[in-house]
């Protein structure tokens, strides 16, 4: 949600729950901040598209029976059909057939209703058509509606203002052409912006009074008792009674090549040739780029809807900014439905890909090199959510991405090992990474190898969540992978071991490998935390000495407990004199190994074999969410909760969820050419601004990737799955009871 | 559900003379009215989805849909899935290429199993469902039909042999008819269903092949009753396996497929498709209402609580959103807003040559009077809700209706309506009053603009565009808080009243002439022979108009009019002659041509006009007649089931039956879809057709409105048939919200009960 809509605030309940109240297993005395889930304001686009390359768009507004209209080179135009995700398409407007013959030259409200200029009168088929005021500019181009049925208009130098109940006037500006003309409602007057100069009509007296000279204005708009004046490199301030410009030219803006401003509900909204910003009560800006939000980024023209809605005029079509008021579980409900309907694969949590401008129909499901992980990341968030709904329709989405997981143990030949992947026979080519894909027995089926630590972890989060929430055969369905899978590592030396009877490049836990990096290398860290984890887990669950004793041979006699407890701070780059692996490791900070250690918390802390190791591990895991921070992450914030801190940014996760746009479809985004941001010098965690930038604005990303990554996207060619990115920490949240249930949803 | 309700039976109560009030007073405290209790229901509308003319080609075979609301239509040529779609904006049918590997696969059937899709193809039975485990080689050649049985066993036919199967692969194969066309399997049985032309046999693992039905013309079968049942479709019918008895009479016993969805048997046939009601009754499908072609090929149950029928021009998905009679009314406010305003008037037929968006919007020779009814509905629903946009909305059509008289250059004399820059000017030829009268369409003349020179206005206004206006103004000065807007329409109706009046009860157009319509004068009216509808007609509404007028001006000419039409032509005989009487008369051409049949925009003049007689009636005495010839009246009006009539009626007698149960059947059933797709249901075999008669009513019982041509309160609710393109779209103004707002305004529709209603329906 991007607002200073609603007036709505988030109140987060620090009273909190009381630990009765806290989920199962949840032993912790203190309680909890919970957010509560009231409606806000969420904003998604609906995009009109118009039909001809030619055809020049120039505004566009709605009236109050909620039409939607725009003026055009070919006349008056309207919207047809045009969803959410399916854009429509702009039309001529036929529906008073007068009006088709007429050259309307522009078109305004007044009184919520359409008023037009034409070149022989202003005129509307409001008040039963009434309003018909002739004019004498036939090349009367722009016109603003006065007080009472009165209008200014004027055809570049000259002026004429008519009326329905006063007396005429006709005039010029002495040397300049009108860009621009608006009605100040506190005073009365009208303001005619040129090129070069402001100019005020009295239509009291019939006079014209120029009160400010500058050059290259391009759009201006009221706001209290100033006059926001824009140019193609920023804007400013005029004092409306003095005329004196206020403080200096504002240039720190998202973009400063501005076309168009507009005052709405007292915030001004700004089109550029860099899409569109609304300017907020903190002096920040939402900034709305890309095809997510409009047909084009040149932005030319901005109105508010009858409905709330904000229509922004661009090059190609016309974008309409949506708010609807829905809770965070509203928002679940759709996403729910995103994932089942277009991102399951053979049970995976999958891509959809090779689509055409984010037409899905056109796209096709990908195979990834982690559908383990985003698969086991989905089917988390689905436990959880039967664990807080009971939902069957939670439990048969697990079931069917279980059968997926079980399928990547028992697709291939070698014990324990799961695939990365599986799909039918026949497409290696096609696939990600062809020379990773083995035969499986079945002429049918290929199978993916070199399975990695990310997908292990994935497993065994997934796993554990699992058997720790289901009551029914999932329980022990979990059970057995999870001591399949850890039972092939410990047997396997702590390695991975593919087909070839090779470790995987990045399935290897064994302190040769793990400790032959320098300590301040993130993978000694993460490899030695991931795998405590694991083996707690492993332990938790079966019962099974041997796991127990590999992870207190790990800790105790190779240092995994200092490993995993050597502070974020202190992971940096690996010394000029260490070997070429680690170097390469640790050139910069890598989200990925953020992700595996968050899902990996989850067995760290909660199955931990004693209090001491859980104290020392909950130390670790709120010293590597105190880095993570300033990303806003709401995964990591909500995982962070698992350990019963109340301070793990509820707010910012909250603010992560609410943010997260509704269109996960990858548009491309740029944000590096803002002025409106504090960039930062290069460092190695990659942070590139002072603040995050609320998702959003941002490319569309899943937890492994950087929040501060500025520009991105795809063309429009992928859909990503929610089923990993939103509902895994929502869901989780509810399940922690850091997020509430719905309360007085619509 | 039974309410009392007290003190809003009337439009007035605290202005009415003194022994009104006391008659009023009586009423209100014996009226217990019934109310209807406004809480969701289940409410159907279509989401069509064309096939491309090229893939009309690809012969469509099946559909099916599973858990994660995946759509898919199988051709012989490929999958097919549905693309986009809401219920003014069809969808189409597009490649279904979101699993690569399917595009090579030949895939000959599919079937639902576990709520998800299992394919056959060549050589296998597989899915993409169970992470893709399911794959069975089934061993045959040229495999037709696949159908699942218990725990992951399948059975697949070739049209010679049977492979049943495992998920090892084939654990029997055995030989079997030609020509069988369907498979179903009985889990309480555990037997499988083979279906022929000629017969029924049913296939239980390990044992012989068993004849249970010999017949003919059989073409399909479902499993009903939680599957104990079995239900046979044939050329000519239906029947349930084990009674036998052919079931002949339904909508149309040529039955293609049958299917059980949500607990109810859907039918589809080579004309539409039926469902099976509780009470034995069908709902019928048939018409780009709800399909896009009428010959049915497959059934499925949909993704939330839709059924879809595959036919043979694409996809009908019929959709039930639960929604309360507001939620209904404010998806018509919405469209009649976006659709049907044309300078503040309700245009009542918006042409729709290039689809939903755009909408043309022509003058209507009864702009007056549908407009009236809207205004007067979003009146009711400004006093019901305190709604702004409603008041403005009416607001706007009263500015509308008092431009009608401002255009014209004649005090007293108001337009039929007006249109910008329209240039034709026809005169009135000689003999136009022929041509009107036969074509049904007024004599087109159109003039300049009294106000503005570039606008034409429309003259011949006629009694029934008077009875619009006389409905709006009083309205208004009932309802209306705000002094200067009653003060206008106090005008218009002064006006209006008192030239007519002073025309000796005629309105005289700007040729001097009368108008062919306006014309209530004893000479005109007691012309007619006495069971010619136009004498009673035109006597109920002059009386009303002048007590109307009287009561609001106090001008004694009209209340005076009014007795001498009484007392010395007989119009309150004329109005009071019982409806029964009312037929055809040979006596002159005109009364001839009047009275063929039953005219049903007489009834809405009636009934409109009704307020003004009834509550504005000079004495009790004359009250009592009036209430009594509206509810003789509306007796013979009860089975039309039309809700503005039975709210009419019970405001103007304030009657405790007034067919409630009928009129909420109406507003519910009345369609969604308010386009003129072409209706057919004369041919239905589960209808019984009455011989021809003076009210044109068609059957004994009146169908329900989603299922025949769209009806408008001036047409007849029991044609049956009607001709349409969906090219049209009637506004909702006048025909749903004017009688729903006066059911809130009355008190006998409540508010909505519950806000859970759940919609999906876009607008």
């Amino acid at each position: 949600m991007r607002k200073s809509f609603g007036n709505l605030l988030w109140i987060i309940f620090l009273a909190g729950i009381s630990c009765s109240e806290a989920p199962k297993g949840e032993t912790a005395k203190i309680s909890l901040p919970v957010y509560k889930d009231v409606p806000y304001l969420q904003d998604y686009s609906i995009k009109y598209d118009k039909q001809k390359d030619d055809l020049l768009l120039f505004e566009a507004f709605m009236d109050r029976n909620k039409v939607i209209q725009a003026s055009s080179s070919d006349g008056i135009l309207r919207t047809h059909d045009g969803q959410f995700l399916y854009p429509g398409t702009l039309l001529q407007d036929k529906t008073y057939r007068p009006m088709t013959d007429k050259n309307i030259a522009a078109m305004t409200t007044y009184q919520d209703q359409f008023v037009y200029l034409d070149d022989k009168a202003v005129l509307s088929n409001a008040w039963a058509g009434n309003l018909y005021l002739k004019h004498n500019l036939p090349k009367a181009n722009k016109f603003a509606a006065g007080k009472d049925f009165d209008f200014l208009i004027s055809e570049g130098q000259s002026l004429q203002y008519v009326s329905k109940n006063n007396s005429g006037w006709q005039g010029a500006l002495s040397k300049d052409k009108a860009v621009a003309i608006k009605f100040d409602q506190k005073t009365n007057s009208f303001w005619i912006l040129g090129e070069k100069s402001v100019t005020t009509f009295n239509p009291k007296d019939k006079t014209l009074k120029m009160i400010h000279e500058g050059r290259n204005f391009t759009s201006f708009a009221l706001l209290d008792n100033k006059l926001i004046v824009t140019t193609l490199d920023g804007y400013f301030e005029i004092d409306a009674t003095s005329g004196k410009q206020i403080g200096d030219k504002k240039i720190q803006l998202p973009w400063t090549e501005i076309n168009y401003v507009e005052e709405i509900d007292g915030h001004l909204w700004f089109g550029s040739t860099k899409g569109a910003f609304m300017l907020k009560n903190d002096g920040k800006f939402n900034y709305y780029y890309g095809k997510r939000w409009l047909p084009d980024n040149n932005v030319k023209h901005i109105s508010k809807g009858t409905d709330g809605s904000i229509l922004m005029v661009t090059d190609k079509g016309l974008g309409q900014i949506v708010f609807e008021k829905m809770t965070l579980f509203d928002k679940a409900q759709y996403y729910e439905k995103q994932v089942r309907d277009r991102h399951i694969r053979l049970g995976f949590n999958a891509t959809l890909v090779d689509m055409d401008n984010g037409n899905f129909d056109t796209g096709r499901l990908s195979d990834s090199d982690n559908d383990g992980l985003w698969t086991t990341m989905y089917l988390a968030g689905q436990v959880f959510r039967y664990a807080v709904t009971q939902s069957e329709e939670a439990l048969q989405n697990c079931r069917e991405s279980m059968d997926a997981m079980e399928r990547l143990f028992s697709i291939n030949p070698v014990p324990g090992f799961p695939s990365r992947s599986f799909e039918r026979s026949g497409y290696i080519e096609r696939l990600g990474d062809p020379e990773r894909w083995q035969h499986t027995d079945d002429p049918e089926w290929d199978w993916k190898s070199t399975t990695s630590s990310d997908e292990a972890i994935g497993h065994i989060f997934a796993y554990g969540a699992m058997a720790e929430l289901m009551d029914n055969d999932l329980k022990d369905r979990a059970i057995v992978l999870i001591d399949t899978l850890m039972g092939h590592i410990v047997q396997n030396d702590m390695y991975l071991v593919d087909f070839d009877g090779k470790p995987t490049t990045w399935g290897r836990w064994n302190p040769e490998y793990v400790n032959a990096r320098p300590k301040m290398v993130g993978d000694r860290k993460i490899n030695a935390s991931n795998i405590i984890g694991m083996l707690q887990t492993a332990y938790h669950f079966t019962g099974k000495e041997k796991y127990k004793k590999k992870a207190f041979d790990l800790m105790e006699n190779h240092g995994y407990l200092d490993n995993l407890m050597w502070p974020m701070k202190d992971v940096a780059m690996a010394p000029d004199d260490a070997d070429d692996w680690s170097k390469m490791l640790s050139e910069s900070w890598n989200h990925s190994d953020d992700e595996m250690y968050f899902v990996g918390y989850w067995g760290l802390y909660r199955y931990a074999f004693n209090d001491t190791l859980k104290t020392k591990f909950k130390e670790a895991i709120i010293d590597h969410w105190e880095i993570e921070r300033p990303e806003k992450e709401g995964a990591w914030n909500i995982m962070t909760a698992l350990t019963g801190t109340r301070d793990f940014d509820l707010e910012e996760a909250a603010w992560y969820l609410r943010e997260h746009p509704m269109d996960m479809v990858t548009w491309e985004v740029l944000n590096s050419h803002r002025k409106d941001i504090a960039f930062i010098a290069p460092n190695f965690r990659e942070q590139t601004t002072k603040e995050v930038l609320p998702p959003d604005e941002r490319r569309i990303q899943r937890h492994n990737a950087n929040m501060f990554t500025l520009d991105g996207g795809r063309n429009g060619t992928e859909e990503y799955s929610a089923g990993d990115i939103w509902l895994l920490p929502y869901w989780m949240g509810r399940y922690l009871g850091v997020i509430s249930e719905p309360m007085g949803s619509e | 559900m039974k309410y009392g309700i007290l003190g809003i039976l009337f439009l007035c109560i605290g202005s009415c003379s003194k022994h009104k009030v006391k008659a009023l007073a009586t009423t209100a405290d014996t009226s217990i009215r019934s109310v209807y209790i406004d809480t969701a229901y289940a409410q159907e509308y279509a989401v069509k989805y064309y096939l491309a003319e090229n893939q009309k080609t690809y012969g469509v075979r099946d559909i099916i849909s599973n858990r994660n609301g995946n759509i898919q239509i199988l051709t012989n040529k490929g999958l097919l899935v549905p693309q986009n779609g809401q219920l003014f904006y069809s969808g189409t049918l597009t490649p279904d290429i979101s699993y690569s590997p399917m595009a090579n696969k030949n895939i000959k059937a599919f079937t639902n199993y576990g709520d998800h899709i299992v394919y056959l193809d060549d050589t296998q039975v597989f899915s993409n469902a169970w992470a893709g485990k399911l794959q069975i080689e089934h061993g045959l050649k040229n495999p037709k039909l696949l159908v699942g049985g218990k725990d992951f066993h399948f059975l697949v036919y070739n049209g010679e042999q049977l492979s049943y199967l495992n998920q090892e692969g084939p654990l029997l194969k055995l030989a079997a008819e030609k020509g069988i066309s369907q498979m179903l399997y009985q889990e309480k049985e555990n037997r499988f269903i083979l279906v022929s032309p000629n017969k029924i046999t049913t296939f239980v693992p390990g044992k012989p092949l068993k004849e249970i039905y010999v017949g003919t013309g059989i073409s399909c079968a479902a499993l009903t009753n939680e599957g104990t049942k079995i239900v046979v479709g044939t050329s000519k019918g239906y029947f349930y396996l084990g009674v036998n008895k052919l079931i002949e009479n339904v909508p149309w016993p040529e039955i293609t497929t049958i299917s059980e969805i949500n607990g109810s048997l859907w039918f589809g046939t080579s004309w539409g498709a039926f469902k099976l009601l509780e009470n034995g009754n069908y709902s019928y499908y048939s018409g780009e209402r709800w399909l896009p072609g009428n010959n049915v090929v497959g059934m499925a149950k949909g993704p939330e609580r839709s059924v879809l029928i595959l036919t043979n021009n694409g996809v009908g998905s019929i959709q039930t959103d639960l929604m309360t009679l507001e939620d209904k009314a404010m998806f018509y406010e919405k469209q009649v807003r976006e659709k049907n305003i044309r300078y503040g008037f309700n245009c009542s037929v918006s042409k729709l040559p290039h689809g939903y968006a755009s909408a043309v919007m022509k003058d209507q020779p009864s702009d007056n009077l549908w407009t009236a009814m809207y205004l007067v509905s979003q009146l009711y629903r400004y006093k019901v809700t305190g709604s702004e946009e409603a008041k403005q909305n009416a607001y706007e059509s009263f500015e509308a209706m008092e431009r009608l008289h401002h255009i014209t250059p004649i005090k007293g004399l108001f337009a039929r309506s007006y249109e910008r820059d329209y240039i034709v000017i026809n005169e009135k030829k000689p003999g136009w009053q022929k041509k009107e009268l036969l074509s049904g369409s007024p004599a087109s003349q159109w003039l300049p603009g009294n106000d503005h020179s570039n606008w034409t206005w429309r003259s011949t206004v006629s009694s029934d565009q008077t009875v619009g206006q006389f409905f709006a103004l009083t309205a208004i000065l009932e309802l209306v808080e705000d002094q200067a807007w009653k003060d206008r329409a106090l005008e218009c109706l002064d006006n209006l009243m008192g030239y007519i009046i002073d025309n000796d009860y005629y309105i005289i157009d700007v040729d001097g002439e009368p108008t062919l319509w306006g014309k209530w004068n004893p000479s005109y009216v007691n012309g007619f022979p006495k069971n010619v509808g136009d004498r009673r007609l035109y006597s109920s509404n002059i009386i009303g108009f002048l007590q109307t007028a009287y009561k609001f001006t106090g001008k004694e000419k009209y209340k005076t009019g009014a007795y001498q039409l009484i007392k010395e032509h007989g119009y309150l005989e004329n109005l009071m002659r019982p409806i029964s009487q009312i037929g055809h008369s040979d006596d002159d051409a005109l009364s001839s041509s009047l009275s063929h049949e039953w005219n049903h925009s007489d009834d809405e003049m009636y009934f409109l006009a009704y307020f003004g007689l009834s509550n504005y009636a000079f004495t009790p005495e004359l009250q009592e007649d009036y209430k009594k010839s509206i509810r003789d009246h509306w007796q013979a009006e009860r089975p039309e089931k039309n809700a503005l009539w039975n709210f009419i009626y019970t405001a103007t007698t304030s009657s405790e039956d007034f067919d409630l149960d009928n009129s909420i059947w109406f507003l519910k059933n009345y369609p969604m879809d308010l386009r003129n797709w072409k209706m057919e249901n004369s041919h239905r075999k589960d209808i019984t057709l009455l011989s021809n008669n003076f009210r044109l009513q068609s059957t004994d019982e009146l169908l329900p409105l989603t299922e025949t041509p769209l009806y408008r309160h001036n047409g007849n609710i029991f044609d049956l048939d009607r001709d349409g393109n969906g090219q049209q779209l009637i506004s909702a103004g006048d025909t749903w919200l004017l009688p729903y707002w006066m059911g809130r305004y009355l008190g006998i529709i409540s508010a909505p009960q519950n806000k859970n209603g759940d919609l999906n329906i876009k607008y």
